[in-house]
């Protein structure tokens, strides 16, 4: 299990090793092992970091995939013209921030992790279907992808809920990148809070104020800023009174 | 598990794997199809419903290769883009930090394709969210080769990430 890294004459733990910690792929005294090790070596603690931080970022590059990059290359491309930056490069931006260091259970997902997934339905479909109060269990497969991209493996399942960005009842997907865990104790914005917001926006849609898309759009890009514009209000609380309150999306 | 609710479940994961093969979109949603197909033949025949979701990917990955080598043969290339994936909702970030961002996917999905295969493989099914035995079973290496291969493929891509 251990390595010289760097020739140190200090032995740590491979690679791989960390990589099936970070995977949940130890057990019984490995894991034990790998564990204590890894509690008392600043070396190993901080290339285990390292390694979630890539492995991560890794899994969302390919997930989100080349089409997106190519077209957020030339969204920038496009931005960088009319500024006339035709001159930036690789060598003139500032390096990514660590993003270990945002990796959080937070009010708001990250959003390179979770931008939201739709899946192909339309707000006639969503509005006539009887069971749209029927949020489906997320499998554990999916689960277990969204915790280790948040580093919230070691978290416990009482402390968070994992949380559709879009919920299925404006048309999001059952997706890791749909999905993040989200605090059951945050004071302010917590998951009661998005709820209201679900509701006003499905009763918006359902009744043909507001395009499905729009909807979408909204609660994906940042649902608090969401909440406090069709709300008009900057603190959760209060549903308006022009609108009857649906029954509760979760029981 | 219902079908419907593994279509549910793996249909867009299933998609995204199969165009990781350079199989565009079009052609990986006929690749899923048939693959649920399979799965309907392998239920109908009341074989082993242990662990469907990987024996999809397993069937998955081998009519992707299946499908790749075919399109080659009649086209002579490989066919779209691998990596391909379907479009997100754009992240709403500042333009500076969409082009930091968007340059070490780039960056990263650049080494990702260069790869070689088996070790593309086990990174595509390990953010698929599949474990470590299903990642063996799928490619045909042992638990420990998977790890290697993986820890192997990290290091490529960390030397990229400092370039």
């Amino acid at each position: 299990m251990n390595v010289d890294r760097a020739g140190s004459g200090v032995a740590h733990l491979r690679d791989e090793d960390l990589l099936r910690l970070i995977d949940d792929e130890l057990a019984g005294s490995e894991l034990d092992a790998v564990r204590d090790h890894v509690d008392v070596c600043p070396d190993c603690s901080a290339r285990l970091a390292r390694l979630q931080l890539l492995s991560t970022d890794t899994s969302a590059a390919y997930r989100v995939g080349a089409r997106y990059v190519r077209a957020a290359r030339l969204g920038v491309a496009i931005v960088a013209t009319m500024v006339g930056l035709y001159w930036v490069e690789a060598a003139h931006v500032a390096p990514p921030t660590p993003i270990l260091a945002t990796l959080r259970i937070s009010d708001l997902p990250v959003t390179y992790l979770t931008p939201g997934v739709t899946r192909p339905v339309t707000s006639t479909e969503l509005c006539e279907s009887d069971n749209w109060r029927d949020t489906p269990k997320v499998p554990a497969a999916i689960k277990h992808v969204v915790l280790r991209e948040y580093g919230a493996g070691y978290i416990a399942d009482d402390d968070f809920e994992l949380d559709y960005l879009i919920t299925p009842e404006l048309g999001g997907a059952m997706d890791a990148q749909n999905l993040w865990p989200e605090r059951y104790t945050s004071a302010t914005w917590n998951a009661h809070v998005k709820d209201d917001l679900e509701q006003l926006l499905r009763q918006l849609v359902c009744s043909g104020r507001l395009p499905l898309e729009s909807a979408q759009r909204d609660i994906a890009r940042n649902w608090i800023a969401a909440y406090k514009r069709y709300f008009r209000t900057d603190r959760p609380g209060g549903w308006p009174a022009a609108l009857p309150r649906p029954l509760p999306l979760r029981e | 598990m219902a079908v419907v609710d593994l279509f549910a479940e793996c249909g867009s994961p299933l998609r995204r794997y199969v165009g990781s093969f350079g199989i565009g979109a079009p052609d990986s949603e006929d690749v899923v199809q048939d693959v649920f197909v399979s799965l309907f033949c392998h239920l109908r025949q009341g074989k082993s419903q242990h662990n469907l979701r990987g024996w999809l990917f397993t069937v998955a990955h081998n009519l992707a290769l299946k499908h790749r080598a075919r399109i080659a043969r009649r086209r002579g290339l490989a066919g779209a883009h691998p990596l391909d994936a379907g479009e997100p909702l754009a992240p709403a970030t500042n333009p500076e930090q969409e082009l930091a961002h968007a340059q070490r996917q780039a960056r990263l999905l650049r080494v990702l394709r260069a790869l070689p295969a088996l070790d593309r493989r086990c990174v595509c099914l390990r953010a698929e969210g599949l474990r470590y035995r299903e990642i063996a079973e799928i490619t045909g290496l042992s638990l420990g080769g998977v790890a290697k291969s993986l820890a192997r493929a990290m290091a490529r891509l960390e030397n990229a990430d400092e370039c």
